[in-house]
């Protein structure tokens, strides 16, 4: 039988941005995939270079846009190491505890467009109501509702506000009851498993081969979590387990990022228990400073998987060259092979399991 | 790891940098990448996880990060590539290359050989000059003729 190609994009409700996929197809099986990424390229790494190391933060918020703290979190990381900038203890449990605010966001806002991807509609109108709470917290916090620019080197723009621990945690024993139901709703929903298990098997060497990372990686059984691994700022202090998965397919993945939802919850409750009470918010440097030449390359945990930086100074207030290691980048590069023999319907299931942002795979 | 250290010091073409814990940072000449890369793949450095490329002005330094994931333990592979020089492709030993390669090409015009499909990635195909290199403001040109894309 002929094949014939589908284009299918760059405007696309199920492509998180803008992706285009062009599939060979031979009548429901893509036998060749190729994706033509770029739609979102604005050179973001020129621009750092072009701009004083402060005035780089606000730019790592539009890397990934749905998680921008956790986006600000190498490149403040990498000045400071760079710059030898002690960061006071409170800032930085502050930084932990929206960073992973911003992750429990990040994975609401997936958990429904997967679902809107797979065509139920019910549990989007869900995911986009708790994140919604967390964008109110934000908003008081930071002033903002979705670029907060809010870490900055030595620390983070503002002190937490009187009834932050208040709202926080009225906000996680509702995630909690919450979490329940959507468990029953979508986790044991039997058209749901149908959908997903089995699809999308990303063996464990594949993921290894394409250099895949974060919740992809470890529903394929590999236990990787920079946290845990390397671990930055204060997550060597903290408790939490790192969800692992066996089987690789897209319920796997799945499960591990509502899983994540629970550890990071875990993670906030620690630290609005530990974190100090008295103390600088920020460890302010000078307006115009210079930071020592040499580079170094800080690896955090996104959302996404391995969020990056690889920072190059010359010693000057600007910096040489900053490198963005995106985790999508290297999960798209996989879907090419992934897809492969899958039905188009399919590959959309698969596609949305990955959980890849376009803005931080173009940058 | 102490086995496969003792290996790299041996190896004349080997520069050991840096050594912390569980991380190397090796300086290689460009033609021996293909040899040192399927050597840290036997060791189990399955994973290459991005390729950094740093333009000196008369040289680009390109540093290869690979992981063993599932033991922790990092090495980061730097080499140089003047002007008009080539550099072997990684493509055959790890998949993540052909994009990470693309990249690199589409940015600062680092041409691999062997690599299966060189071309632009996230500028367009009809994109003159390579928008990361200190000079770029010369070589950057609108072109009046845009290609019409192939893909298979």
């Amino acid at each position: 039988m002929k094949t014939y190609t589908l284009n299918i994009g760059p405007q696309h409700p199920s492509t998180h941005g803008v992706l285009r996929f062009v599939a060979e197809i031979n009548g429901e099986e893509i036998q060749n995939l190729k994706c033509d990424i770029g739609f979102l390229h604005r050179s973001i790494e020129k621009i750092l270079e072009n701009k004083e190391y402060y005035q780089g933060i606000p730019y790592t918020d539009r890397v990934d846009y749905l998680a921008p703290i956790n986006s600000n979190f190498p490149l403040v990381l990498a000045i400071e190491k760079l710059a030898n900038i002690e960061v006071p203890e409170k800032a930085e449990y502050i930084r932990v505890i929206t960073s992973e605010l911003n992750r429990i966001a990040s994975h609401l806002l997936w958990f429904g467009a997967f679902n809107l991807d797979l065509g139920s509609f019910t549990p989007f109108m869900y995911g986009m109501r708790e994140r919604e709470k967390i964008l109110s917290i934000f908003e008081k916090l930071t002033g903002a509702r979705m670029l907060y620019n809010y870490l900055r080197i030595g620390g983070v723009a503002k002190d937490l506000y009187e009834k932050f621990e208040d709202d926080v945690l009225r906000f996680l024993t509702d995630l909690d009851n919450k979490l329940v139901q959507y468990n029953k709703l979508v986790t044991k929903n039997i058209i749901f498993k149908a959908r997903t298990q089995g699809v999308g098997k990303l063996s464990k060497d594949l993921a290894l081969k394409y250099g895949v990372t974060g919740p992809s990686l470890r529903a394929s059984g590999v236990n990787y979590d920079i946290r845990k691994k390397i671990p930055y700022s204060i997550y060597s202090k903290l408790e939490f387990d790192v969800p692992t998965y066996q089987k690789g397919d897209a319920y796997s993945r799945f499960r591990v990022r509502i899983n994540e939802i629970n550890e990071s919850m875990k993670i906030i409750r620690q630290c609005l228990i530990q974190i100090p009470k008295k103390g600088d918010f920020i460890n302010k440097p000078p307006v115009v400073f210079k930071v020592s030449p040499g580079e170094t390359y800080i690896p955090t945990e996104a959302p996404r998987g391995e969020l990056g930086i690889y920072l190059v100074s010359d010693g000057t207030e600007k910096p040489y060259r900053v490198k963005i290691r995106s985790a999508g980048f290297n999960t798209l590069n996989c879907l090419e092979e992934l897809a492969i023999g899958q039905k188009i319907a399919d590959l959309i299931a698969t596609f949305g399991s990955l959980d890849i942002i376009l803005p931080e795979v173009d940058r | 790891m102490k086995n496969l250290k003792s290996q790299l010091q041996n190896n004349q073409n080997v520069k050991i940098l840096t050594e912390e814990k569980n991380e190397f940072t090796l300086e290689i000449e460009n033609n021996y990448i293909i040899n040192i890369a399927n050597l840290l793949l036997g060791k189990n450095y399955l994973s290459l996880l991005t390729i950094v490329a740093v333009d000196l002005e008369e040289k680009i330094k390109l540093i290869y990060r690979l992981a063993d994931i599932e033991n922790n333990r990092f090495i980061n592979l730097q080499t140089f590539v003047k002007n008009g020089e080539h550099i072997e492709s990684l493509s055959d030993l790890f998949k993540s290359a052909n994009w990470l390669e693309r990249e690199v090409y589409d940015l600062f015009g680092v041409k691999f050989l062997n690599h299966p499909n060189l071309t632009r990635i996230l500028n367009p195909d009809d994109f003159k000059g390579f928008p990361l290199l200190k000079n770029a403001k010369k070589s950057l040109k609108k072109s009046k003729n845009p290609n019409q894309l192939t893909f298979f």
